[in-house]
């Protein structure tokens, strides 16, 4: 779970192409909760969370799916 | 609290929202507006600029949402088709799924029109109306004073005809002096337009959003707006499953509060917030040439100070506790901390 005080605004910036980085502590906090496979969001697209479209509701590997489709 | 969700999508690198303005002039007056229109059409170079931006952006992401805003975004139409159909195509060979949508106060969104829009997966319409005919021709007029509503009433029931999903939210503005009217206008609305799900109502409030000018209309305060929402819809907090005004919406962050969202204006400046628009605190780089972004972190990271207590005021409306400066920023005494994940 994200608590208050997890996530710093100084560790979070946006990059000259448009992407947002997260780094320090609150890159920490996020991967933890990523690994309880609950915030697939936040990994990045080719680091081995695959979008499988949703159809059934999330994917074969538990730590991505899909938060946007709880459906 | 909020969800893990909700924070996911505001801070996820693989969702990107653009809210672009492709002209900030607009066909209305409205009295209580709290824009200048003083910035005319996007030029072609920063036309360009954005295409650019998102070629660049779209083989990193999963979800590109646009959203237009203007102004009325409508005026420059043509703009929104080519940016539109450059994100659709790029969406579609990278497998991104594109969505997008207007927040137009409808004059000219003919059917004709929405057709077109809905070819380029712009789904989602946001139209204000202020009351009935009575009430919302005198605050949403043209600037020769001429009267709005029956055409974009006309528009809004001939949507009926389109056989594609889209969704049209219906925004109600509801001040002390407009509350009948608005309670009229809801009970038409209810009979004609609700019966087809792709129509929803969503009341708020009238604010003094404009710094230069008191609005006119008679304010409400919290307790007063709760009541006259009960007494225009009843208690229920949805209507067809949707939060039905601003009091309602549960788990909100505003795009301004989210690094993943960024507002385009008509002259290349990119910002957070829709509102305040002549604040130097909202100016927070620009789009170059190259579709790449000149922009200051700094000032980017005081629109997501909310996140740190996750205090629900701040992270639905940042702007209302946006320090003064930087230097006043809770930001500045805290040490940035290198560590590899």
């Amino acid at each position: 779970m994200i608590v208050p005080s997890q996530i710093n605004p100084m560790d979070v910036a946006l990059q000259a192409n448009g992407s947002v980085t997260i780094s320090g502590q609150t890159a920490a906090h996020l991967v933890n909760v990523r690994d309880k496979g609950i915030s697939p969001l936040l990994m990045n697209k080719n680091d081995g969370c695959v979008n499988e479209g949703c159809s059934g509701g999330g994917t074969s590997n538990s730590s991505c799916a899909n938060v946007l489709c709880s459906g | 609290m909020y969800s893990e969700q909700a924070l996911a999508q505001a801070l996820s690198p693989r969702l990107m929202e653009l809210i672009i303005l492709p002209t900030e002039k607009c066909n209305f007056r409205c009295t209580y507006c709290y824009e200048d229109f003083s910035i005319g059409r996007m030029s072609k170079q920063t036309i360009d600029s954005v295409k650019k931006l998102i070629t660049n952006r779209v083989s990193e992401i999963d979800q590109l949402s646009i959203s237009w805003f203007g102004g009325e975004p409508l005026l420059a139409k043509d703009i929104c088709a080519e940016i539109s159909l450059h994100a659709q195509q790029a969406c579609d060979e990278h497998g991104v799924l594109f969505s997008g949508g207007f927040t137009t106060n409808g004059y000219l969104l003919d059917i004709a029109t929405m057709r077109g829009l809905i070819a380029l997966n712009q789904r989602d319409y946001q139209i204000t109306l202020d009351g009935d005919e009575e009430w919302h021709n005198q605050t949403r007029i043209q600037p020769n004073r001429k009267p709005t509503f029956e055409r974009i009433w006309n528009n809004l029931v001939g949507y009926k005809e389109i056989e594609e999903q889209f969704h049209v939210t219906l925004r109600l503005h509801v001040h002390q002096d407009n509350i009948e009217s608005v309670k009229r206008l809801f009970e038409r609305i209810r009979i004609e337009l609700l019966c087809d799900p792709r129509y929803s109502v969503y009341f708020h409030k009238i604010n003094n959003l404009n710094p230069k000018n008191m609005v006119k209309e008679t304010l409400l305060n919290s307790q007063d707006y709760q009541k006259a929402l009960d007494y225009i819809s009843g208690s229920e907090p949805t209507i067809a499953g949707r939060e039905k005004s601003e009091i309602h919406l549960t788990d909100y962050i505003c795009y301004a509060a989210k690094p993943n969202s960024l507002m385009i204006r008509a002259n290349g400046t990119i910002g957070k917030c829709t509102v305040a628009l002549d604040d130097e605190r909202n100016s927070i780089g620009k789009i170059l040439a190259d579709g790449t972004l000149e922009i200051s972190n700094p000032k980017l990271r005081q629109w997501m100070l909310g996140y740190m207590d996750m205090s629900k005021s701040t992270l639905s409306c940042p702007l209302s506790t946006l320090p003064k400066s930087i230097a006043e920023s809770p930001l500045a005494s805290i040490p940035i901390e290198v560590l590899s994940v």
